[in-house]
């Protein structure tokens, strides 16, 4: 077992490293790209970009510019945002990652267990209502967008029914540090917890029933039958143990890419600042002007219909004054 | 009375293509101490007969009929939870392929005691020494090792 863990580790070394070195080619070796003002960000003067080749080591060889990525990241851990108005990027990864891991793990720990009875009982009573009931609700789930289902839930929690006995108790949108109080990190994350996992319950729900019915037909599963054991136990401790590889499997890829940032729109929606967050705030960065209407759906398509784009519609824009809708000002 | 008695076991399966008759009116006997082999090509006939008679056939198209008498009680009549005690307790059946037929996730030990304990009331403990006693006398070169 420690000999597993041991070779596990060495070779997740260099899975990592590979990675590194891949996305670090991506970004500083891709034809055609000038890296530095890529870093320097949209419209960035020659003091900037000349700081931004001198910081980086670009005029130097390849191997000294990843060694000095590295460097930033691990040693000195400063490397610096030119966009985000220098902002420290290790710090802010470092403060989102708790964010992310409460969020991903409780979902997890919910989906698991809710998708773990869900199969079972689709699979025990497989071909009855009971089986085409828990598919359907499975399927719901799955159908459900995650930013929609969270916008609805907040609609409730918070608003519509905030003041009811049945969501008094919710706090308001964002983190609270589970060490500054347990209760309260519960609380703000129940919610996005069960937001999150809705989507996977249904479909590990899926995925177990179907490997637990192929499960029946196995010759190992007959012979646990042919011993005598009870149903229960055929059930949980034959078909259901080696059912699980695949869910494990799934498992492992869908929780890493959650952590990744891929719980993105549960982050936005229930306004957790987790490592999703700045990916959307990264991606939302470049629109030059910000206004109190900023991120207003309204605001946006206000002024997309006042777009010089569009001579047709009447301008209530002055003569000559530059757009600032998405389209124009990007 | 013997042992185990089939009477006229037939067994057959609803396919797309019409019902097939696995089995046809088998009929046989077998007094304490006696050993049977059935005999036949693949395809015959002869697992599904024996899983016929240790009520294992679960596929809703298939229809058995006939009689398996063991000790004269018919085991077509009894309760699915009194058919678990005579499975493994009283007819067991060996299944051919060990790499298929034994669930992958444990070991062959385990799967011993696991039946043992089954049937009889025995703890982790005595169930592993029956299970080592059990390979042992199968000459299996180091029970223990299988635990």
């Amino acid at each position: 077992m420690l000999r597993f863990f041991a070779r596990r580790l060495v070779s997740m070394v260099f899975v990592l490293f590979s990675i590194s070195v891949l996305s670090f080619l991506i970004f500083f070796a891709t034809p055609g790209v000038d890296p530095a003002a890529r870093i320097a960000g949209r419209n960035a003067d020659q003091a900037t970009l000349r700081a931004v080749r001198k910081d980086f080591g670009l005029d130097r060889p390849m191997p000294v510019q990843y060694a000095l990525m590295m460097k930033k990241l691990f040693i000195t851990r400063d490397l610096t945002s030119f966009v985000n108005r220098g902002a420290k990027v290790i710090p802010q990864v470092v403060e989102a990652a708790p964010v992310t891991l409460s969020l991903v793990l409780g979902a997890a720990v919910i989906w698991v267990v809710f998708s773990i009875g869900m199969g079972l009982l689709a699979a025990v009573f497989r071909g009855t209502p009971v089986d085409a009931a828990v598919m359907i609700v499975g399927l719901i789930g799955i159908s459900m967008p995650v930013f929609w289902l969270g916008e609805v839930v907040n609609l409730l929690t918070q608003s519509r029914f905030h003041d009811t006995f049945l969501f008094s108790w919710v706090p308001p949108l964002g983190y609270t540090p589970f060490t500054q109080s347990p209760f309260g990190w519960f609380k703000s994350l129940i919610f996005p917890w069960l937001t999150l996992s809705v989507l996977y319950i249904g479909i590990y729900a899926r995925v177990l029933r179907s490997a637990l019915v192929d499960a029946q037909e196995e010759d190992y599963v007959r012979t646990a039958r042919a011993k005598g054991l009870t149903e229960r136990r055929v059930m949980l401790r034959h078909a259901l143990r080696t059912s699980l590889i695949g869910f494990v499997s799934l498992f492992g890829l869908d929780f890493g890419a959650l952590v990744g940032g891929g719980a993105l729109l549960t982050e936005v929606v229930f306004g957790l600042h987790g490592v999703g967050k700045l990916t959307f705030e990264l991606a939302a960065e470049p629109r030059p002007a910000r206004d109190s209407r900023d991120g207003d759906v309204r605001g946006v398509l206000h002024r997309a219909r006042e777009c010089r784009r569009r001579p047709r519609v009447r301008s209530a824009r002055p003569e000559g004054a530059p757009c600032r809708c998405l389209r124009c000002a990007t | 009375m013997p042992l185990l008695e089939v009477r006229d076991l037939s067994v057959s399966f609803r396919t797309e293509n019409g019902v097939v008759r696995a089995v046809d009116g088998l009929s046989l006997s077998i007094d304490e101490g006696d050993v049977v082999g059935i005999v036949g090509e693949s395809g015959s006939g002869k697992t599904v007969s024996m899983m016929a008679v240790m009520r294992l056939i679960r596929d809703p198209n298939a229809v058995v009929e006939g009689q398996v008498l063991l000790r004269g009680r018919d085991l077509m009549q009894v309760s699915q939870n009194e058919m678990r005690d005579v499975r493994g307790g009283e007819i067991a059946m060996i299944f051919q392929d060990p790499m298929t037929a034994l669930t992958p996730v444990y070991t062959v030990g385990w799967q011993i005691a696991e039946q043992l304990r089954a049937h009889e009331k025995l703890t982790r403990r005595k169930a592993r020494a029956r299970t080592v006693e059990l390979l042992s006398a199968l000459a299996v070169r180091d029970g223990r090792k299988w635990r």
